[in-house]
């Protein structure tokens, strides 16, 4: 059956640090983990899923490479300029609306950000999942979005600094499939 | 993506060179479209998605310095080679320079088919993956946003 994956900005982000073996750990497409990074994506997409992202995503994404072009450590830039902006092509080539693009863009879906409101009021608040604004929409995005998607997270809990995963625990609660490939 | 071949976009005004340059990408396993000028590749590249545009300089009607110029206008981002004839190499590295998409040059007259080729698919490629995690694992593994 076609599976359709929507990616926050942690899974895109892993997606392309670890040169695309993320998605091969789903039990489905186990068969690939012995495959290159490209490779693995490319079978992904052609046979039988769909990768998507939003522009939420992108720009999350965007906006950290732009905060580490700006950040410097020990006296260097933590990216160069010239890796920015080769980091950027490779986004900008790979994110679009076609089926030639590596990663789909979610389309603007109406109610996502009413939508994230009510997330946050039914699980932002103390002793709730504690979930975070941006993860609020992605959620939204997710849960809205036709085709129905599994929503990739690498919401690690420890591992982002947090005391528990706040994105799986909403997902739990409102009947959202996800997969965490670092689990 | 996927297993879709790449498209190339092949615009020249000289029939011969548009038909041979098609047969060589199509060889390497690319889907090529053609135009036959700068008006029509512009059109083409408005109106269709490609992973390269192969395009001479030196085109009736318009150009293709004038076309990469107003494609990059409207945030096309397909990739370009661009083809010289003689006396345009200035004009080449001139767009090589100040355009983004403009990936690489080659001279017609001594066009060397493979490297051609294997270029080409090169641009139409982008950016490694290789050198984007190269790239992303000096970075730590969870990104804060």
């Amino acid at each position: 059956m076609a599976e359709h994956f929507y990616l926050d900005t942690n899974a895109l982000y892993a997606f392309y640090r670890d040169n695309m073996v993320s998605l091969a750990k789903h039990p489905n497409y186990q068969h690939y983990q012995d495959m290159k990074g490209g490779l693995i994506v490319r079978r992904l997409s052609s046979s039988t899923a769909t990768i998507y992202v939003s522009n939420l995503t992108y720009l999350e994404f965007l906006g950290n490479l732009m905060r580490h072009e700006r950040t410097q450590r020990n006296g260097k830039w933590e990216l160069s300029r010239r890796e920015v902006n080769l980091l950027r092509e490779r986004l900008k080539k790979d994110i679009g609306t076609t089926a030639r693009h590596r990663f789909r863009l979610v389309p603007t879906i109406d109610g996502v950000f009413q939508y994230g409101r009510a997330l946050m009021i039914s699980h932002a608040r103390r002793g709730q999942c504690e979930l975070g604004t941006n993860d609020a929409l992605h959620i939204a995005i997710a849960k809205l979005m036709q085709p129905k998607v599994i929503l990739v997270t690498s919401d690690g809990g420890g591992q982002r600094g947090d005391t528990f995963a706040k994105m799986k625990c909403v997902c739990q609660r409102i009947g959202l499939e996800f997969f965490d490939p670092e689990e | 993506m996927n297993d879709y071949p790449f498209r190339a976009l092949i615009v020249d005004d000289e029939v011969p060179v548009r038909d041979e340059l098609a047969l060589l990408l199509q060889e390497h396993h690319f889907m090529v479209e053609t135009a036959a000028d700068g008006e029509e590749g512009l059109q083409k590249l408005l109106t269709d998605e490609f992973d390269v545009a192969v395009v001479d300089l030196k085109m009736p009607k318009m150009g293709g310095l004038e076309m990469i110029r107003k494609a990059d206008a409207k945030e096309i981002d397909t990739y370009v080679v661009i083809l010289t004839g003689h006396g345009d190499r200035e004009d080449a590295i001139t767009a090589l320079r100040l355009q983004n998409t403009v990936k690489e040059w080659f001279d017609k007259p001594i066009l060397d088919d493979d490297a051609f080729a294997q270029r080409v698919k090169e641009v139409a490629e982008g950016v490694p993956l290789d050198e984007v995690s190269k790239i992303l694992s000096k970075l730590p593994p969870t990104i804060q946003v």
